[in-house]
C-alpha cells in the first residue's frame, strides 16, 4: 500500500523527465536546454519556429501542459490538441510564432508539463529600399482619373507598410481645396500600401497600383511616399486650360429653350458665353449670335462653390413666336486659356 | 412659303437671370451600407456627397438587379467577368471587371452604378462608347 502511493506522488514528477523539447532544424532535430533564441526579426514581421515534445521515456506519458507567458509577441502558430499521450519515443510538433510590434529584445517561458524553457527574441526597425512614386499618365490635365504605383529601389528585404498621401497646392490665388482631388479607393487623400519581402513594388489592396482623380483646378498635386524611414515625394501638375464640356444639351420648352452645359474650369475663369440659335432650315436666327458677360455669376459661383472647378450652366432663353422652329445651337464658353465650343446641339 | 416669325429675347441681363450656374449631380447611388448618397461632377471627377439622412434608410431591395434593360430594347448585364452592353441588334460593347458585379442601378439621367464586391463604377453610353469610370469609395 505503502508502494502504491508513493508511486502515485512520484508519477508528475516521473512525466515531466520523460518530455524533451527540441527544435526543428534542418537535417536533425536539435535538443532545446533551458533557452532558445528564436532569432532577429524585423518589426512587425514573424518568425515561426518549429518545436518538438519527444517523450525520450520507456513507457507511454502524457502530454498535459504546453503554454507561453509573456507579452503577446510570442504566440502559438501550430499547436497540438492537449491532453495527448505520447507513446515512448513518440512525439508532436508545435510551433512558436515570434511577432514583435516595437523594437527591442524580449523573453517568454515556454512551459511543457511545467517545465520552463526560455524563448528569446530580438526586433529590429524594419528594412526597405527607397520607394519611388510612378503616375501615369505622365502629363495630366483636369477632370481625369489616372494611376499610380510605387516601385523600391530594390527587392525588400522586410515585409511591412506603408503610406501614400496627396496634397494639393492650387495655382490660383485664393486658396481654393478641390474634393475631386483623391484616391478612389479609399475617397481620401491618404491610402496605405504593404510591402512584401522579396519584391519591389509594393501592393494597394492586392493591386500594383492605384486609382486618384486629378480634380478640377488647376495646381500641383504632391504625392508622398512614407515608408519606414524614407518619405519621398514627387510632384505633378494640372495645368490651366480652357473649359472642358463633359455634356452639351438644347432642351425645348413651351415658352422657350434651354442650354445646358456641364463641365469643368480648371482656372476657374469663365467669363463670357456665347449662343447662336438655328431654325430648321439651318438659318441662324434672330438676333444672331449672342455674347453675354458671365465673369461675376461665374466668379460668385466659383467662390462659394465646394466642388473645385466643375460646374453646370442652365441658360434659358424665351422665344418669341413658333419655338416649335428652333432646331439647334452652337454655344461657346470663353475662360483665360482659351474657347470651348459645342459644335451645333439639336434639340433633345 | 410658310410665313412664320421667331425671336430669341435673350439680352445679357436677362439671359443671366434667369439661368443658374451650380454644381452637376451625376445622380444618386445606393452604397453597399445602404445609404443614399449624391454623386457631384463629370466624367473622370466625381465627388460622392454626405449620406441622406432624413427619411427612410434605403434597403437593397429583394431581388438584387444584376441587369438593366433599356427602352429600345439594349440590355446591360455583367458575363464572365465582364460588362456587356447588348444592343438590340446583337451587337455587344464588352469591359472587363475586376470583380462580379453585385447590384446595378440607374444612378441619374445618364449614369449607372454599378456595385462591385468591393468597389463602385459609373458608366454611361456615348454613342458606341461604354464609358467607365470609378466613384470614390464612402471617406471612413
Amino acid at each position: 500500500m505503502k508502494k502504491l502511493a508513493l508511486a502515485a506522488l512520484l508519477t508528475p514528477c516521473f512525466i515531466q523527465a520523460q518530455m524533451t523539447l527540441y527544435v526543428v532544424g534542418q537535417g536533425a532535430d536539435r535538443l532545446v536546454s533551458d533557452s532558445y533564441d528564436v532569432g532577429t526579426v524585423a518589426v512587425n514581421s514573424f518568425v515561426e519556429t518549429e518545436f518538438r515534445v519527444r517523450n525520450t521515456g520507456a513507457s507511454p506519458a502524457w502530454l498535459v501542459g504546453l503554454n507561453i507567458g509573456g507579452n503577446g509577441y510570442f504566440s502559438f502558430a501550430v499547436l497540438p490538441l492537449l491532453p495527448l499521450q505520447l507513446g515512448a519515443g513518440a512525439s508532436v510538433g508545435f510551433a512558436v510564432r515570434f511577432f514583435p510590434r516595437a523594437t527591442g529584445s524580449y523573453l517568454v517561458y515556454l512551459n511543457v508539463n511545467g517545465v520552463r524553457t526560455v524563448l528569446t527574441g530580438t526586433a529590429r526597425d524594419p528594412e526597405f529600399p527607397r520607394p519611388q512614386i510612378i503616375v501615369t499618365p505622365g502629363a495630366l490635365s483636369g477632370g481625369t482619373q489616372a494611376k499610380v504605383s510605387i516601385r523600391l529601389e530594390s527587392a525588400s528585404k522586410d515585409s511591412g507598410s506603408g503610406e501614400l498621401s496627396m496634397d494639393f497646392i492650387p495655382a490660383v490665388t485664393a486658396p481654393f481645396d478641390d474634393p475631386g482631388l483623391l484616391f478612389l479607393a479609399s475617397g481620401g487623400r491618404k491610402v496605405s500600401f504593404t510591402v512584401l519581402a522579396g519584391q519591389d513594388t509594393v501592393q494597394f489592396g492586392g493591386s500594383p497600383d492605384t486609382e486618384f482623380q486629378t480634380g478640377t483646378t488647376a495646381g500641383s498635386i504632391r504625392f508622398t511616399a512614407r515608408l519606414g524611414p524614407y518619405a519621398e515625394e514627387l510632384t505633378v501638375t494640372v495645368p490651366n486650360s480652357p473649359v472642358v464640356l463633359d455634356t452639351a444639351r438644347l432642351l425645348r420648352s413651351s415658352s422657350g429653350v434651354e442650354v445646358q452645359l456641364a463641365g469643368f474650369d480648371t482656372s476657374r475663369t469663365a467669363c463670357r458665353l456665347g449662343f447662336t440659335f438655328f431654325d430648321r432650315q439651318g438659318r441662324a436666327v434672330s438676333p444672331g449670335e449672342m455674347q453675354i458677360d458671365a465673369s461675376k455669376p461665374f466668379q460668385d459661383y466659383f467662390t462659394v462653390s465646394k466642388f473645385g472647378g466643375i460646374f453646370t450652366l442652365r441658360a434659358v432663353f424665351t422665344v418669341h413666336g413658333d419655338i416649335s422652329q428652333i432646331a439647334g445651337v452652337e454655344s461657346y464658353i470663353v475662360n483665360s486659356f482659351g474657347t470651348t465650343r459645342t459644335g451645333r446641339l439639336t434639340v433633345e | 412659303m410658310k410665313l412664320w416669325w421667331l425671336l430669341l429675347v435673350a439680352v445679357a441681363s436677362g439671359l443671366l437671370a434667369q439661368s443658374v450656374i451650380g454644381p452637376p449631380t451625376a445622380g444618386f447611388i445606393r452604397c453597399i451600407d445602404g445609404k443614399l448618397r449624391p454623386v457631384y461632377g463629370v466624367a473622370g471627377n466625381f465627388v460622392l456627397g454626405p449620406p441622406i439622412e432624413e427619411g427612410p434608410r434605403v434597403r437593397p431591395p429583394r431581388r438584387v438587379q444584376t441587369a438593366l434593360a433599356f427602352p429600345d430594347g439594349a440590355r446591360l448585364f455583367s458575363e464572365e467577368g465582364d460588362l456587356v452592353y447588348r444592343k438590340p441588334d446583337g451587337a455587344e460593347i464588352r469591359t472587363m471587371l475586376s470583380k462580379p458585379v453585385l447590384y446595378m442601378e440607374q444612378m441619374g439621367l445618364r449614369w449607372i452604378h454599378i456595385q462591385l464586391e468591393d468597389r463602385s463604377l459609373a458608366v454611361r453610353l456615348t454613342g458606341d462608347q461604354l464609358e467607365v469610370y470609378w466613384l470614390p469609395e464612402a471617406a471612413r
